[in-house]
């Protein structure tokens, strides 16, 4: 993993070990505060419920009184009279509670027969012991169970009643009365605590009002028999600790953001000059170059930059100090086996010299016979002299290439048809891939071609086979020769191309020189292939035309 | 001839000789009488108008063949019904008779009338069982129907208001009445085959029971039907019987002892139905069957967890929802949790007939002869067909005391079949202003507004 990268995520690191080390206390802590600020509220809403039923009963208690001590039930208890109940006398109960705002009201007998029944006139004439019940204890008022008529049947429903008794002449009647704790009441609950209200008689629902989101949390208030619910919802808090999480969140993401953005400026002034000298030293590292790491840098790596240019300064003037030696030492060699080629035909002309000089005061036939002799010995050597030093000076002159485009099949084609004429036993083919186009001059290349062809006829005196390959790789276009001949020794192939190596009796050492050289002038390079006893293979690699 | 020309001076000497009180209270024609309704809308279907206030209203534009006097003898009012043979019955057409808006009655529109009723689902069909419309001959004045049995009382049972003739005009219901529907308030038609009423025109004045006691107090109307606080001066017949329906294959065997064990029906008949009302212990009303009234069953055990069950009622009648509401709580004391549901009358009759309830709080006005309230009723309770198998023999009764006795009998016997619990019967309540004279009602229980005069006017 590269040093910036490695940075940046130590940099977003250490950002989420901070938030993950903090953010759980602080969200538990922040939760616990919330649920104790809704406990206490739920506590509060619970203290104005007592309250509102505690004031229910006292206006029940009132009505009631006021019910009793008024002239429309002394009236009602006057057409009463002794005998049986007037049938307009059935809904008097009903006449009587509406006005006083009360929604349970019967009147009984002394044997607790319902006379009339507001809340459920339906009941007139039977026995209601569950209300008339109340008459044992008349000054209190308390949750009783009554029986309502709704569409669904007949069910009890919970209500806060008292009891009032009516003295008239010598008969008592009894009144049970008070309100329901039904729908409007649970409403009136809900609205008073924000919760769901579900009234239960008997452990079955009676009545109900208000939504509750869940998550929930329930309390409840006992009236025995009857039991008021409260579903509060926590969605709130729910919607209030989430959006705490989302704030840390957020600030999470900032701060993951800012540490990514930080971690990237720091490690990139931090790598910068890193970089640079990695890419001074992979510079360097391709041949010695007059290069400068010119990054901005402190301290340790401020240090490693300045003994780096340092060295590379050094660097350069051992390397000039060693290309003036090898230059030296390559001018002695090529002086020596210059000095070494001339030196070779001089030996015969001055034994040729000495040969005349010791027989011109001897016989005049055998002087004539011996100054021809020498003369075509000296004139030979002199002519070798000349094409020595004629090579040296196309080798040491040798012209920049003119490059055009070439196709590099088309060429080999037309160059082999003017060698067709090859020693004999000697098999030339070619295979030639089309368009292979290089940009080169034309005659240079030529001139490598015959150089080529021409070593392979040369290293094929018994006959053999030669092998012409034009070939295409991915940026680069292959001129191949091979030959079938004995190959080339492993020791010989380091100097191969050094001028005036040669392997060869009569050769110069400077073909494959000026091949060499021509391939680097094309941007190319010329390579030696084959092993020993299995012939040998040229390459002239050349960059493929775009 | 002769014995009406020495009769008619006698008779003017008389009439001149009345004392002034008598001629005070003489008929006059005239004015303009208005009667206070519970309801609110004419009633146009005789089939589901059997309430007596709204069959009171219906007779003021659509009569039957005809009416039944205080007696109970049938009077012809559209055409005059004998028996060529007992089981043959001739509807003769009075002549010239006409509907509302001019369209003559004839024995095809008659024929059609009665094919409609007995054609219907209602219980009312019932009344015409014997007869086979089918195989009905068609003369100039008359029809003539072959009857299945022998059945003397069709020719009263022909005189019930859900019978009512009516014709199809101009896309309404017309009928043949006292007073022409199709103006308001109702004219008098002055070629109503018994005469053109007393009044000239006749106002109906929507209200309720308070209103209406008020209105006849200050002389706002004159006549209050239905809805009146104040107690009825005139009683008439309690022939509109209420019973409570059920299906016992869905309210399981006990049901009907566990109700009837519990259930007081002079209670029922005194605090809640609409008074005036009677108890109604036996299949038949007290008025039809004036014996004891039955022994009520010892109490039967609570039911142990029974299925939900659900009691229909007519609301359109306020009495009906009060009597349904004692219902259930008896039904609840007896162990069954009974849901309330109120229906307008067409549909209750249509679920009715399709027997399609658990309980259900029906009404008939039943006519005023034993054996065809029972055919009702068996109508009524899905055996319409025990009217051919077991009340057909009452026919060759003769005698009508006997057959009405036979009829009773019958009743009693099939009472524990029929899947109808009696409850009380009622009448029409109703009341008038001393304004008001020649307040009559016939055997039906209904009063004969075409007799009424006003007083003054």
């Amino acid at each position: 993993m590269r040093l910036r990268t490695t940075l940046v995520l130590a940099f977003i690191a250490v950002c989420l070990v901070q938030v993950a080390a903090v953010a759980p206390f602080a969200v538990d802590s922040l939760e616990r505060l919330l649920t104790r600020q809704q406990d206490a509220r739920i506590d509060g809403i619970l203290r104005s419920v007592q309250a509102a039923l505690e004031r229910n009963a006292v206006d029940v208690r009132r009505s009631m009184d006021e019910l009793a001590q008024s002239e429309a039930l002394e009236r009602v208890a006057r057409e009463l009279g002794d005998g049986e109940l007037p049938p307009q006398l059935a809904t008097a109960a009903q006449e009587l509670m509406t006005p006083r705002g009360l929604s349970v009201l019967s009147l009984f007998d002394e044997s607790g027969r319902t006379l009339s029944s507001g809340h459920l006139p339906a009941r007139l004439g039977d026995l209601d012991p569950a209300l008339f019940s109340l008459t044992s204890h008349p000054e209190s008022v308390s949750p009783v169970l009554v029986e309502r008529a709704l569409p669904s049947g007949l069910i009890r429903a919970p209500a806060l009643a008292t009891a009032r008794a009516l003295d008239y002449g010598e008969r008592r009647l009894w009144i049970s009365g008070g309100v329901l704790l039904d729908e409007s009441f649970a409403r009136f609950l809900s609205d008073l605590s924000g919760a769901r209200v579900e009234i239960r008689a008997e452990g079955q629902p009676a009545a109900a009002a208000g939504e509750a989101q869940a998550p929930t949390v329930e309390r409840s208030i006992s009236l025995p028999p009857a039991e008021l619910r409260f579903v509060f919802s926590r969605a709130d808090l729910e919607a209030a600790q989430l959006q705490i999480i989302r704030a840390f969140a957020a600030i999470f993401a900032l701060g993951l953001a800012l540490a990514t953005l930080g971690g990237l400026l720091l490690a990139r002034r931090i790598t910068r000059p890193v970089e640079a000298l990695t890419q001074a030293a992979r510079q360097l590292s391709r041949g010695p170059a007059s290069l400068r790491v010119d990054a901005k840098a402190s301290g340790e790596v401020g240090e490693l930059i300045s003994t780096f240019n340092g060295m590379v300064r050094e660097l350069e003037a051992k390397t000039e100090q060693l290309l003036a030696s090898e230059r030296i030492a390559a001018w002695q060699e090529v002086a020596r086996r210059l000095a070494h080629e001339i030196k070779n035909p001089l030996t015969p002309i001055r034994m040729s010299l000495e040969t005349l000089v010791a027989e011109g005061h001897g016989e005049p036939a055998r002087f004539q016979a011996l100054f021809r002799q020498s003369a075509t010995v000296m004139l030979e050597e002199v002519d070798r002299l000349r094409r020595i030093v004629d090579e040296f000076s196309r080798f040491a002159r040798l012209p920049k290439p003119a490059l055009s485009e070439v196709d590099l099949s088309e060429l080999v084609s037309q160059a082999l048809v003017l060698l067709s004429a090859h020693p004999e036993g000697v098999e030339l083919i070619h295979r030639l891939e089309p368009a292979a186009f290089v940009s080169a001059d034309r005659d240079q290349l030529t001139q490598v071609l015959h150089n080529l062809v021409k070593n392979a006829q040369e290293a094929l005196p018994g006959g053999g086979k030669i092998e012409v390959r034009v070939r295409t790789a991915q940026n680069e276009v292959l001129l191949e020769v091979e030959d079938s001949g004995p190959g080339i020794a492993p020791e010989a192939r380091a100097h191969l191309f050094e001028p005036y190596f040669t392997t060869k009796q009569g050769g110069t050492g400077l073909g494959l020189a000026i091949a060499a050289r021509i391939c680097q002038e094309h941007g190319g390079r010329l390579e030696v292939g084959g092993l020993p006893g299995k012939g040998a293979t040229f390459s002239v690699v050349l960059p493929r035309s775009k | 001839m002769r014995a009406w020309g020495r009769a008619l001076p006698v008779l003017g000497l008389v009439l001149l000789a009345a004392p002034e009180s008598v001629a005070g209270s003489r008929a006059r024609y005239g004015g303009t009488l208005r009667v206070a309704l519970g309801q609110k809308r004419l009633p146009l279907e005789p089939l589901l108008a059997d309430a007596p206030e709204e069959a009171s209203v219906l007779a003021l534009w659509a009569q039957s063949v005809c009416r039944l006097d205080a007696a109970g003898e049938a009077r012809p009012v559209l055409a005059k019904a004998s028996f060529p043979s007992p089981t043959r019955l001739r509807l003769t057409l009075r002549p010239a008779v006409s509907f509302d808006g001019g369209r003559p009655l004839g024995p095809r529109e008659l024929l059609e009338s009665l094919r409609r009723a007995l054609g219907s689902p209602s219980p009312y069909g019932a009344l015409l069982e014997p007869a086979r419309l089918d195989e009905a001959s068609l003369q100039a004045d008359a029809l003539e129907l072959p009857l299945a049995f022998a059945w003397p009382d069709l020719v009263r049972s022909l005189c019930h208001p859900s019978l009512a003739v009516l014709s199809q005009h101009g896309g309404r219901a017309v009928g043949v009445g006292p007073f022409s529907a199709n103006s308001s308030p109702l004219r008098a038609n002055l070629g109503f085959p018994l005469g053109r009423p007393f009044v000239d025109a006749l106002e109906l004045v929507a209200s309720d029971p308070r209103t209406a006691s008020r209105q006849l107090a200050t002389g706002k109307v004159e006549l209050a039907l239905g809805g009146v606080s104040s107690p009825p001066k005139q009683a008439a017949r309690a022939l509109y019987a209420t019973y409570l329906a059920y299906e016992s294959s869905r309210v399981g065997e006990p049901f009907r002892e566990a109700i009837e064990s519990r259930l007081d029906r002079t209670e029922l008949a005194r605090y809640f139905a609409q008074a005036p009302a009677v108890p109604m212990s036996r299949l038949l009303p007290p008025s039809l069957d004036p014996r004891e009234p039955a022994k009520q069953p010892p109490k039967a055990p609570a039911a142990s967890s029974p299925k939900p069950m659900t009691l229909l009622f007519d609301a359109d009648r306020s009495d009906q929802r009060a009597v349904a509401g004692r219902l259930q709580v008896k039904l609840h004391d007896a162990g069954y949790r009974v849901s309330l549901q109120g229906l307008t009358r067409d549909k209750l009759r249509e679920r009715a007939s399709r027997r399609d309830f658990d309980l259900l709080l029906d009404t008939f006005l039943l006519p005023p002869s034993p054996a065809p309230a029972l055919a009702v009723l068996l109508a009524a309770s899905g055996h319409r067909p025990w009217i051919a198998a077991r009340l057909s023999p009452l026919g060759s009764e003769l005698d009508a005391a006997a057959r009405d006795e036979r009829a009773r009998a019958l009743a009693d016997e099939l009472s524990a079949s029929v899947e109808l619990i009696p409850l009380f019967a009622q009448s029409l309540r109703s009341s008038a202003t001393p304004r008001l004279l020649g307040l009559s009602f016939d055997a039906q229980g209904l009063p004969e507004l075409d007799g009424i005069s006003l007083e003054g006017d």
